[in-house]
């Protein structure tokens, strides 16, 4: 770290300032929150549909009256079907989501269902979002040797730790910027939209966007410094996660995956959504730990190679 | 006793089965401007990697104003124009200076009047706020030699600077770096010699990894110990000069009509007195005379000894 861990931590925070600052100018910010932006408009979309199917068949069961084909008993009971039907339908879904804990599966349920599908369309496409659009955050400069200029001023640990945090800041930005599209699709197409109520609750998911995102830009910070070219560091993130996303697969079928498990951002997936706090905020510090940890070992590298 | 702002000695580096740098000597005396010459692939541009810190040396001894190549301890004390490193595209040119100073150690009011300095000396005032992507070639490299100039650092290295410059920006940037001398020390690697032996008290070269030669340029160029006069077609006298001239060497290049006289210097026999002596026979023996000088170029000097 250059000289105190003081100056190396102002030396991270102007580098992050800075990198975000050419982020947000480039393309790059741009790709990233149409992304981001598509998925929540998807996601969003989805839901609408299937509030229109379900609108449609409570309309069907009100018509069953005024056609006068059936008595208002009649009329009650495929008013009750049709919501039974939703119901189990959606506790099904909420049973799966959650892999089959019913504690999980409630908490899920507290959630605004056009909210849940955002955040779980979310966390399904982010790590390959990130794998996408973070890639070269450190080869690229390695291909550029822009990081000369850098390091003739600071340490490569300060380097490093700055590029990562303007990355999670950059996500930080763009998480929040994505749910924009769901709030607006929900005021143009959703019958009685509760504003307040999803906004409240897509502010509620913003940490979990972002603490998972962590956990992903480890594996990205570790293929980064690893190799010199943006196309090399591409390959390497997405295998990375690729063979992280095929260890978390591995895991449904028990020992002696299901300890490695804990090594891939995906198995924190579900935890986010665990009811009791204090295990949500042990979720968050594992996706940290697993950024920290995984940058780290790329470290272990970037320290002494040639640049 | 002189100290050394520039201290390797028996520096290696391999990448793989390329022996770039076998064995490198070199010394920059505090102060000094020190030419490093050599052909491509010599090792000059291995050499100030490994001296930034930016590759690491398989073997031998990198001292760096005292002590070794840690970024921590040379922040702000060392410069340097990295060959072929680029800018971000999207920030101005003034934003990524400000930048480069702040990470230094300045203060944002310092680091903006060292920019604004540093701008005014590469003549890139006009272009402060033209993004670093929408440069020419030229106008890149001044901005590396302006980042280079940024605060007070002790050493400067800078690696072909003028390569790619317009005349008048190059012979800006060689008053530039005149100016430092007996201030800072300043490392300068570039294949223009004529340019070099100008501004440079100190010279290396380079050769195939491994110091050839290395001294003053004036002790290297034989300032003090050779001179030449070039003759117009007529007389060829160099037979009798040598006959004349005791203790002397004289050498004769027809081709180029380029008489040599190489002696050894005292006290009472200097290049001047020697100048004397020798303009005197050639004139007495009817030669025409069409140029005169001391020592030998820094080229010529390369040349004998890669």
């Amino acid at each position: 770290m250059s000289g105190t861990p003081t100056s190396a931590l102002n030396d991270a925070l102007r580098i992050a300032r800075f990198d975000l600052r050419e982020s947000i100018r480039t393309r790059r910010a741009l790709v990233l929150a149409l992304l981001y932006a598509l998925v929540s408009a998807i996601s969003s979309y989805i839901y609408i549909k299937i509030v229109g199917l379900s609108d449609a068949a409570e309309s069907f069961a009100g018509a069953l009256v005024v056609d006068g084909r059936a008595d208002q008993a009649a009329q009650a009971q495929a008013g009750a079907m049709v919501e039974l039907a939703q119901n189990t339908a959606y506790q099904s879904l909420l049973k799966l989501l959650a892999g089959g804990d019913p504690a999980i599966a409630a908490h899920l349920g507290t959630y605004p269902a056009m909210v849940l599908i955002f955040v779980w369309f979310s966390l399904t496409f982010l790590p390959w979002l990130i794998a996408l659009t973070s890639y070269d955050f450190i080869a690229g400069d390695l291909h550029h040797r822009t990081i000369r200029f850098l390091l003739l001023r600071t340490t490569r640990g300060a380097y490093v730790l700055g590029k990562l945090l303007s990355q999670v800041l950059l996500i930080i930005v763009i998480a929040g910027l994505s749910m924009l599209p769901v709030l607006l699709l929900g005021l143009a197409l959703v019958r009685d939209f509760d504003l307040p109520g999803t906004a409240a609750a897509l502010l509620a998911t913003w940490p979990i966007l972002v603490f998972f995102a962590l956990g992903v830009l480890g594996p990205i910070a570790l293929a980064s410094q690893l190799v010199r070219t943006p196309a090399a560091a591409r390959a390497l993130a997405l295998l990375l996660l690729i063979a992280l996303w095929a260890l978390s697969l591995a895991a449904l079928a028990g020992q002696p995956f299901e300890l490695l498990d804990h090594l891939t951002p995906f198995h924190y997936k579900v935890g986010f959504f665990r009811p009791a706090l204090f295990d949500r905020l042990l979720t968050a510090l594992a996706c940290v730990a697993l950024a920290a940890g995984y940058t780290a070992l790329g470290f272990l590298r970037f320290r002494r190679r040639d640049l | 006793m002189t100290t050394y702002a520039l201290d390797l000695a028996a520096v290696h580096k391999r990448f793989g089965s390329v022996h770039a740098l076998r064995g490198v000597d070199l010394r920059a005396p505090a102060g000094s401007i020190l030419a490093l010459i050599g052909p491509n692939g010599a090792g000059k541009t291995t050499l100030f990697s490994v001296v930034c810190g930016f590759l690491r040396a398989d073997a031998g001894r990198v001292e760096i104003l005292g002590g070794a190549p840690d970024p921590s301890r040379l922040k702000g004390r060392l410069g340097a124009l990295p060959q072929d490193a680029l800018l971000g595209r999207e920030l101005t040119v003034r934003e990524h200076l400000h930048f480069l100073a702040q990470l230094q150690g300045m203060a944002s009011a310092e680091a903006q009047r060292d920019t604004d300095r540093v701008l005014d000396l590469v003549d890139l005032r006009d272009l402060a706020q033209r993004r670093a992507g929408a440069l020419s070639h030229g106008q890149v490299k001044r901005v590396g030699v302006a980042q280079a100039f940024l605060g007070a650092p002790e050493l400067i290295l800078l690696d072909e600077p003028t390569a790619g410059l317009d005349p008048r920006h190059a012979h800006d940037l060689r008053q530039a770096i005149l100016a430092q001398r007996g201030k800072r020390t300043v490392v300068v690697s570039s294949h223009n010699l004529q340019e070099l032996e100008q501004i440079c008290d100190q010279a290396a070269f380079l050769d195939q990894g491994k110091t050839v030669a290395s001294g003053d340029v004036a002790a290297m160029t034989a300032q003090d110990a050779e001179i030449f006069v070039i003759l117009a077609p007529g007389p060829e006298p160099h037979a009798e000069l040598q006959r004349h001239l005791q203790g002397a060497e004289v050498t004769w290049d027809p081709q180029r009509r380029l008489l040599r006289v190489a002696f050894h210097p005292t006290p009472e026999r200097d290049a001047e007195s020697v100048i004397t002596e020798v303009l005197s026979h050639l004139l007495a023996t009817r030669a025409r005379i069409s140029g005169l000088g001391k020592g030998r170029s820094l080229e010529q000097r390369y040349l004998e000894v890669s």
